[in-house]
């Protein structure tokens, strides 16, 4: 709905108004590098992988900055320990893990300046995903074609499930384009829920539902605020995961449903 | 004993001679008017030559003057009109209505004015700028709209709060505490079409004054500033229509006598039609709706000498559809008001007051229909009195309870609420004041006006009163019911202005005053949108405190053709509201829990410097302040700048008559940048970008500034019937100002970032048509 409204507010100003867009050159201060964690403990993979950065610049133009630990350790609540080998600058990974739903997990990095960061998270329960449906969807201005994805799925009666929606169209994988939802919205119930993308004729979408732990929905909730925004409009913050000692980033603990359609009339 | 403390009180605070009543004293008491259309002259002087005394006249043209026994020489004035001398003979109370006559042609030269040459040295108000509406017509405007919010803005102190927009902040407080009164009535979303034009119709208005400080004990409820804007009363002589049409918007006036000189009735509207000149450029537009209108009606009627009634009512809405959605909000307030004067010293007014602001959006989606509404709406009634006690005492009180009704947002579909998450919950209070004001002179030099405000704000059932902890989650729930008062604040506030005349050319002025705001409207976008949240003061939510210190110095030059000032000030704000981060305000019942409170404290220096007379008029206006907020949640607890912190604001407005008929008017506007927070780093969550930030509004905008250039030709003007025509190009040097600075993944370099300008309004030229018989 929101967005509705902002849409309408935007199109009514960009119409009457001949208002014009450009890139301008802005200086803009150099913080410090800040400590990036990004780490997943895949249920259906059996394991844990960890990507670890800094911050660039803002107009560097390095993808990412990986950087090395000097250790990593993650422990179950029986307090079994999984060893990470390295497989390229900042990527780990730990494999044969089982994990079983509500199983608690606590990883621990220490950063090249001994630092150590430490955080936990419960795995979740899976669900699967039933279908997509392709559906056809009219613009209130113009006459493009255009088609929405509707994902269904029955949510797990009893315990607190949280959902992240991913899309790969073609082959590419939309980094900015999920959905985040809790079963807030009807526990047990059967969900629906359209895709933030539209799509036409001959895409191939495959739709990955995830369903995640509460510490990632807390973060995604925060990622998807402050993404494709800043100076003006709200007001920007960093995104705080369940690490410890100011690191940014999240450990979280996911499952994996997915199903692909090609959009056809 | 208790008589002789009274008398004593009288004598000391009042100055009230109980004991000399040697001489005998006669009242006299009237109206001032203007000859032409009968409309009351607020504010006008009376002044006594003999005796040096003098007084002005009230919000309802009322005067009255208490003086010894004999003859007296009383001067009649008002700007823009020639001043009437009247020599009489006073033995006994009498009465005394004065009509000046317009000396201007209908294009003013002054475009601001006090209302007697010298009357920013004499009052004591402080702080407080007056607008004749008539008078801001050459000044040239966006689209042509012409706009008072946007006149003010070129006023030291008062900044724009967005390119084109009529928002306004004032001495660095936000928009929401601004108290803006129409017809006494408050206006709670005070703009159209997303800010650009104000919900104010030029032609039905008479009289507009801000109170940036030194705030009258009369007004409260806002910490910030007040406006109070006076709708005409209509021509009680004769019939008469003026109008204009415009790029976007058409206006038409209908004035006259309801019955000849007891009653006089106006209509006044104006329509945009924006969408009819879009639908020409395209046919994507064909079912496009996009207008504003807005309607103000208002009549009065005599009964006998010491009675009016007046009817006052505004409604305005924005409307905005498609086939299959529709969007439109807007306000309603209605007054009703009866003068009443008790004695020739005693006059009293009674207020009745509605007012409503209220948003629907509406959509069809495949056959499920989306509703989303909201607002706020009150009940209010006032008293006002004015006790013309002596000449030099004029004594005000009152009281005033207003019943509001908040209704944050209601989401339906197909008619249903959709979940209990999201049912967010009706709120009710009432809102109390009283108050007394002085206003003295202590001697030739020395006047005051002090007074005392007591308010108050009771919540009233039924409601669930709900406490959080530290992750905003619900710790307990209160439930209250229908009628049961459960939370109730009280504010004293003081306020008191002095001015201390050095010469008749100069004065100092000083003034303390505090305020409390009991509603806060939560907004997080730059320029408001009309879903914005008025929330009521709750046990977590405290009311808004602010004390001001301002002193200033004035001075004319050359027979009051310059007019010089500078004003310095400092205010300290209590129980700021804010948003911690990641709060997510829409379709939240819980919003109360991501709220964060802390302090603010603004200062700054204005000076004004303002040619009145001439064939050049205009004015030269700079400020210097500092906004700053301390939240502890927010920036580490470290003060940062208020997104309002402008650090220097300029304006320079001028007129010149090139010939009887034409005038060219020109302003330029130049103001800091708003701080903002821009990123200082990146990062990748993934494989999304992530701006990094450092500290809260450490950045800042580029520097905005504007000219505009207006030309106004008089087609015709032979005293019975009056045209012109105003051509005026906004943003001349087409300026590319930037209304928001966002940042991106360049679509052409991946993995670079690039911060994207998106500037609102090039260069605008507009015309418009007036007319008047």
């Amino acid at each position: 709905m929101n967005k509705y409204i902002s849409l309408f507010l935007s199109l009514s100003i960009l119409s009457i108004f001949m208002s014009c867009e450009d890139v301008i050159e802005l200086e803009l201060e150099d913080s410090s590098p800040q400590f990036i964690i990004e780490a997943v403990l895949d249920m259906d993979q059996n394991n844990c992988t960890v990507l670890l950065s800094k911050s660039n610049g803002f107009y560097e133009s390095t993808a990412i900055n990986t950087v090395n630990a000097t250790a990593i350790t993650l422990t179950d609540a029986d307090g079994n320990n999984y060893d990470f080998s390295q497989e390229t600058d900042g990527r780990y990974i730990a494999e044969n893990i089982t994990v079983a739903p509500e199983q608690v997990f606590t990883l621990a990095i220490t950063d090249e300046d001994g630092q150590t960061y430490t955080a936990s998270s419960s795995a979740p329960y899976p669900v699967a995903l039933d279908s997509l449906e392709v559906e056809e969807f009219v613009f209130p201005f113009g006459d493009e074609e255009n088609y929405r994805i509707f994902i269904n799925w029955v949510d797990l009666e009893g315990v607190d499930n949280f959902y992240r929606s991913k899309i790969i169209a073609n082959d590419t994988f939309l980094v900015e384009s999920y959905n985040i939802v809790s079963d807030e919205i009807g526990d047990g119930e059967e969900l629906r829920l359209p895709l933030q993308e539209f799509f036409e004729i001959g895409e191939e979408v495959e739709v990955q539902l995830q369903s995640i732990d509460e510490n990632s929905y807390e973060y995604f909730i925060q990622i998807e605020e402050v993404q494709g925004e800043g100076g003006g409009n709200t007001t920007p913050y960093n995104p705080k995961g369940n690490f410890d000692n100011g690191a940014l980033g999240y450990f979280g603990i996911i499952s994996t449903s997915s199903k692909t359609v090609v959009v056809e009339k | 004993m208790y008589k002789k403390l009274f008398i004593l009180l009288c004598y000391c605070c009042l100055g009230i001679p109980f004991h000399l009543s040697a001489q005998e004293t006669f009242t006299i008491s009237g109206y001032m008017r203007d000859a032409d259309t009968g409309e009351e002259l607020l504010y006008a002087n009376i002044f006594v030559v003999e005796s040096k005394v003098g007084v002005t006249t009230n919000l309802y043209g009322f005067y009255s003057l208490t003086l010894p026994k004999g003859t007296h020489t009383l001067q009649y004035s008002y700007i823009g009109f020639e001043k009437k001398e009247l020599s009489i003979d006073l033995q006994q109370d009498m009465e005394q209505n004065v009509e000046l006559v317009s000396n201007s042609q209908k294009l003013q030269e002054v475009i601001v004015t006090d209302k007697k040459e010298d009357d920013n040295i004499t009052n004591t108000e402080i702080g407080a700028m007056t607008l004749d509406v008539k008078d801001a017509k050459l000044i040239p405007v966006l689209l042509g709209e012409q706009d008072i919010l946007k006149t003010m803005q070129l006023l030291p102190g008062v900044s724009a709060n967005s390119e084109g927009g009529s928002g306004f902040f004032v001495r660095g407080g936000d928009t929401d505490q601004n108290l803006i009164l129409l017809d006494e009535a408050p206006v709670y979303n005070a703009s159209h079409l997303l800010g650009f034009f104000s919900v104010f119709n030029s032609d039905a208005l008479k009289d507009v004054k801000l109170y940036k400080g030194g705030i009258p004990a009369q007004y409260g409820g806002r910490v910030s500033s007040v406006m109070d804007i006076r709708m005409k009363n209509g021509n009680s002589k004769k019939w008469g229509a003026s109008g204009g049409i415009g790029l976007i918007s058409s206006r038409l006036t209908v004035e006259g006598p309801l019955v000849k000189d007891k009653g006089s009735i106006i209509v006044s509207g104006r329509r945009t039609y924006a969408d009819l000149m879009l639908r020409a450029t395209s046919s994507d537009f064909d079912d496009l709706t996009l207008y504003f209108y807005d309607l103000n009606l208002k009549a009065n009627y005599k009964l006998g000498n010491k009675d009016r009634i007046y009817l006052s009512g505004y409604f305005g809405r924005d409307v905005f559809g498609t086939d299959n959605a529709g969007f439109d909000w807007g306000n309603v307030t209605g007054t009703l008001r009866w003068n009443h004067t008790f004695s020739n010293k005693l006059f009293s007014n009674l207020s009745l007051i509605y007012s409503d602001y209220n948003y629907g959006f509406k959509v069809d989606n495949a056959g499920t229909i989306i509703e989303l509404s909201g607002g706020i709406f009150d009940y209010n009634i006032k008293q006002d009195f004015n006790w013309y006690i002596n000449p030099k005492n004029n004594l005000q009180f009152g009281w005033q309870a207003i019943y509001h009704r908040f209704k944050p947002s209601t989401f339906l579909v197909d008619g249903e609420p959709i979940s209990e998450e999201l049912d967010i919950s009706e709120q009710q209070g009432i809102e109390g004041a009283l108050y007394v004001a002085n206003e003295q002179k202590i001697n030739s030099r020395l006047s005051l006006n002090y007074g005392l405000r007591l308010s108050s704000y009771s919540n009233i059932g039924p409601y669930d009163v709900k406490t959080y902890d530290e992750n905003d989650e619900v710790t307990s729930t209160t439930t209250y019911k229908s009628g049961e008062f459960y939370k109730t604040y009280i504010g004293l506030e003081p306020r008191i202005n002095a001015t201390f005349l050095l010469n008749d050319v100069s004065s100092i002025k000083a003034s303390y005053n505090r305020t409390y705001q009991y509603l806060h409207l939560l907004s997080n976008s730059t320029s408001g949108t009309p879903t914005d949240l008025w929330l009521p003061s709750t046990d977590l939510i405290k009311p808004e405190i602010a004390d001001q210190v301002a002193l200033g110095y004035f001075r004319n030059f050359k027979n009051n053709t310059y007019e010089f000032s500078v004003e310095g000030y400092y205010k300290n704000l209590l129980n700021q509201v804010d948003y911690e981060d990641g709060a997510d305000a829409f379709l939240n019942p819980d919003i109360e829990a991501e709220l964060v409170f802390g302090k603010g404290k603004a200062y700054g220096m204005e000076v004004l410097l303002r040619k009145n007379k001439g064939k050049f008029t205009g004015w030269l206006s700079y400020t210097l302040s500092t906004s700053k907020r301390q939240i502890d949640e927010v920036n580490g607890g470290e003060w940062f700048s208020a997104r309002q912190d402008r650090t220097h604001d300029v304006s320079v407005v001028g007129s010149y008559q090139l010939h009887p008929r034409l005038t060219l008017s020109g302003s330029w506007v130049y103001y800091t940048g708003d701080a903002v927070t821009y990123p200082s780093g990146k990062y990748y969550i993934d494989g999304a970008l992530i701006p990094l930030y450092t500290s809260r509004n450490a950045d800042r905008m580029p520097a905005y500034h504007r000219f505009d250039l207006g030309l106004t030709w008089v087609l015709k003007d032979n005293g019975k019937r009056y045209s012109d025509l105003n051509i005026s190009c906004y943003n001349l040097y087409n300026r590319k100002n930037a209304y928001t600075i966002t940042f991106r993944e360049s679509e052409t370099n991946v993995g670079q970032t690039e911060a994207v300008r998106l500037a609102l309004f090039g260069s605008v030229p507009a015309i418009t048509w007036n007319f008047k018989f």
